[in-house]
């Protein structure tokens, strides 16, 4: 909040000063525009600014999505596997221990 | 593609410091140099610093107006 309400007295004080030298005829009546527009201008650019910083300074964490792709595979292989065990549920009933088994051979061939 | 990704944010950075530059000198330290120094050259007339980013601000606002009316109006995909 203090903050902004610096930001906001630094405006008006840099508003003042402008009105002053436009009622003082320093500044032409035609360019009274003028420092708005550079202000906005120059929002405009520092928001550019952070944009571009920020692309700089992204990280894609490369470690971090080889263990996701991993982890993918996982589950989309367990899927297989428990739709498969659904299937077979119907001709006869696997033991849970091999079921467990084969996930443990699948997991240790990942990692 | 981290580098695509630094490439553009470079050219950003580039892009926004030069426009800043540009407009800096051409507001602010233009008017208190005589008119016959050969920088003048490579500004436009100072009226231009009024006109350019108001024409731009204009241009924006008319295009976001339209994409949002484009938008609104598209017909939405009824689910069978």
């Amino acid at each position: 909040m203090k903050h902004i309400l610096k930001i906001i007295a630094l405006l008006v004080t840099i508003s003042a000063m402008w009105i002053g030298l436009l009622e003082m005829s320093v500044v032409p009546q035609n360019q009274t525009w003028l420092l708005p527009i550079y202000f906005i201008v120059s929002l405009g650019c520092y928001g550019l600014l952070m944009v571009g910083i920020g692309l700089m300074h992204f990280p894609t964490c490369p470690h971090e999505a080889v263990l996701l792709q991993q982890v993918f595979r996982l589950s989309k292989f367990l899927k297989f596997v428990i739709g498969q065990g659904s299937y077979v549920h119907n001709l006869f009933r696997p033991s849970v221990g091999s079921v467990s088994l084969c996930i443990c051979f699948f997991s240790f061939w990942l990692f | 593609m981290e580098l695509a990704d630094r490439a553009v944010g470079f050219l950003l950075t580039l892009v926004s410091l030069s426009i800043f530059t540009y407009y800096t000198f051409w507001v602010i330290i233009l008017p208190f140099v005589d008119s016959d120094h050969f920088v003048h050259q490579y500004f436009l007339p100072q009226e231009y610093a009024i006109l350019i980013p108001v024409f731009a601000g204009v241009v924006l606002l008319c295009f976001l107006c339209v994409f949002i009316g484009f938008v609104m109006l598209k017909p939405k995909k009824k689910k069978a």
